[in-house]
């Protein structure tokens, strides 16, 4: 015998005693709704047909919307709507709530079906969950101070790639419960060969939204832009035919879109495409100066270690300007993942 | 009104032209007069102009009769300081921090200045060599609207008392990492840390190497004085208000709790054969 049997069976007795349910149930309503219909608050009624005695929507914590009252004279703040300021990152940090409540963030949105998603509070991992099989994500910070906060965002794919970071500004006041939603995390991007001979094929696959379209965009190239869908696993891949990209350094990056909600273009990658013998191609700068897979504070600490200073090894300089300067914190932060 | 604010940019941007974009950098305080004696909170704003941008640089200059009393830098869109906002001279703030991940809004702190002036006159702030940098991986320079302020303090001397609230939240929580590098201390080991005070900004850090070390000040990067990657470190972070908040290597914290159960274990174990060892000799 299972838990709910049981209940249902200790249950039962009450209802076989008790052939006044019914007749009990029409009292309590009658009591209280005694004087609700007059148009009049009266003790023991939150309203009264279109009379709310002063209150309205923004009273209960909500932004704006309409308040309803019940046939038992009680408030219903179902039409109520949250208050909303636009979002500032430019499509994928979805749209931001605020509502009254403990001093929390929760954000909720897609990334690529069981990814892992990591979320960054001033630029350090706070938490990570695991995506379900739709890609969904909610998590939710708690217990934070009001005040100025970066909060950010981005994916592991299946393949162990990681999207780019995706940031928005949060200003939290007392007793203010955040909600961003619809967030939509940017998809992976992988490239077989960071170096080609003209006319092979230029293999790019990644993971996006599931079912999503994908636009990919060849920087470099003059308006390329390539359409194609994600699967249900949202993975995609496509293969690009270099025999008439003319020689030169190319950037490609991805944009995930699902609907009518346009997503922003995620980290890029480079590939140059030469002709046959080409010299070797000096890879781009890599911010991961431990080498422990992550642009974090640990790699942030190495270059403020060098700054202003002389000596440092040539990795350390990521433009090779032979100076440690704000524009390489700038290159770090542009490849940060925490 | 009393607490209107004051933004010069508004002024600022009525005489630049309208093909001119940019960011924009300006300053803004909370009250209509200033006078002699009275704390004037300053804080410096940044708006993106719709672009990404990771990185912010440069100086404020503020003449006299100001005095600087206080930067407060915890309240702010920049996550890692290159340099804390501090008085390099006379007068002269300088700073240079990022953003990882970008930014892209309006009216968002760069940091606070609190001043105070002990006669009246008029008080002019500058930027100066300010950069902000484009989210492009390469640091692009973008275009860059400095609005300058100016303040006037009255001959009035201010006799309230402060209207500013007790800050007793502690800075954020954080996690301190042990890592390596060979470009710095040799390859040795050495602790990393960073983290943010929403009130009035940090103050300090310490660090303990083991549960009965001592603290001692530390600054990020910290070389560890026991080259052991197993220790448990402790790391305090003080805010300028004297809240501390106390965090641990949590990668090494379950293997300090584990070897102090093992002791804890051992003894036990030690005592409780010593007592039948001791109660045979006692009942042969």
């Amino acid at each position: 015998m299972n838990l709910n049997s049981c209940i249902v069976l200790s249950l039962l007795p009450l209802f076989l005693i008790s052939p006044s349910f019914s007749y009990a149930a029409t009292v309590d309503i009658t009591a209280s709704v005694s004087g609700c219909g007059d148009g009049i608050v009266q003790s023991g009624e939150q309203c009264d047909g279109s009379n709310f005695d002063g209150l309205s929507c923004p009273a209960f914590g909500f932004g704006s919307g309409t308040l309803s009252c019940t046939a038992s004279c009680t408030i219903n703040t179902s039409a109520c709507r949250v208050a909303e300021s636009p979002s500032s990152s430019g499509g994928s940090g979805g749209r931001t709530f605020i509502t009254r409540g403990e001093s929390s963030v929760r954000m909720a949105g897609y990334a690529y079906p069981l990814a892992k998603v990591f979320i960054l509070k001033d630029g350090q991992i706070a938490l990570s969950t695991i995506a379900d099989a739709d890609g969904y994500f909610d998590v939710k910070l708690g217990n934070l101070s009001t005040g100025q906060y970066m909060f950010s965002w981005y994916a592991e794919d299946a393949q162990g790639r990681k999207s780019q970071l995706t940031a928005l500004p949060v200003t939290i006041a007392s007793d203010e419960a955040i909600e961003m939603k619809d967030i939509r995390v940017v998809p992976t991007i992988g490239i077989e060969k960071t170096e080609i001979v003209q006319g092979e094929n230029l293999m790019l696959y990644g993971q996006g939204l599931a079912g999503s379209e994908i636009i990919l965009s060849f920087k470099g190239l003059k308006d390329f832009f390539v359409k194609l869908y994600a699967g249900q696993d949202g993975a995609y891949q496509y293969a690009l035919d270099t025999t008439s990209v003319a020689s030169g350094m190319y950037e490609v990056s991805a944009r995930s879109s699902v609907g009518n909600t346009n997503g922003i273009f995620g980290g890029a990658v480079s590939v140059f495409v030469g002709k046959k013998f080409a010299p070797p191609v000096a890879v781009g700068p890599s911010s991961d100066l431990n080498s422990d897979g992550r642009v974090s504070v640990a790699d942030f600490s190495v270059l403020a270690f060098w700054y202003k200073k002389t000596g440092f090894p040539a990795r350390i300089d990521l433009n090779s300007d032979g100076a440690i300067t704000i524009v390489d914190f700038s290159i770090m932060a542009y490849q940060w993942n925490g | 009104m009393k607490y209107l604010i004051k933004t010069i940019l508004i002024c600022a941007l009525c005489v630049i032209p309208q093909q001119v974009i940019g960011a924009s950098v300006y300053l803004e305080y909370a009250d209509s007069e200033v006078q002699i004696g009275e704390d004037v909170r300053v804080t410096v704003r940044v708006d993106s102009d719709d672009q990404k941008v990771n990185a912010f640089s440069g100086s404020l200059r503020i003449q006299s009769p100001f005095m600087i009393q206080e930067i407060r830098e915890g309240n702010s869109i920049v996550s890692f300081w290159v340099e804390k906002p501090q008085e390099t001279s006379g007068g002269l703030i300088t700073f240079s921090g990022i953003t990882p991940g970008g930014y892209v809004g309006t009216n968002s702190p760069l940091f606070q200045v609190v001043l105070k002036s002990d006669r009246s006159g008029q008080v002019n702030i500058n930027f100066e060599n300010i950069e902000i940098l484009r989210h492009d991986g390469a640091g692009e320079a973008v275009q860059v609207v400095r609005a300058p302020l100016s303040i006037g303090v009255s001959d009035s001397v201010f006799t309230q008392t402060s209207r500013e609230s007790a800050d007793t939240a502690p800075p954020e929580s954080f996690v301190p990492e042990v890592t390596s590098d060979e470009s710095i201390f040799n390859g040795d080991l050495y602790l990393v840390f960073s983290t943010q005070d929403k009130g009035r900004g940090m103050s300090h850090y310490e660090v303990k190497e083991g549960w009965f070390g001592t603290y001692v000040p530390a600054i990020s990067p910290y070389r560890l004085e026991y080259q052991n990657p197993d220790k448990t470190i402790f790391v305090r972070a003080y805010d300028t208000s004297g809240n501390v908040r106390t965090v641990s290597t949590s990668s090494h914290l379950a293997s300090g709790y584990l070897k102090m159960l093992v002791a804890a274990l051992l003894l036990i174990l030690t005592a409780f054969i010593s007592v039948r060892l001791k109660s045979r000799r006692n009942y042969p």
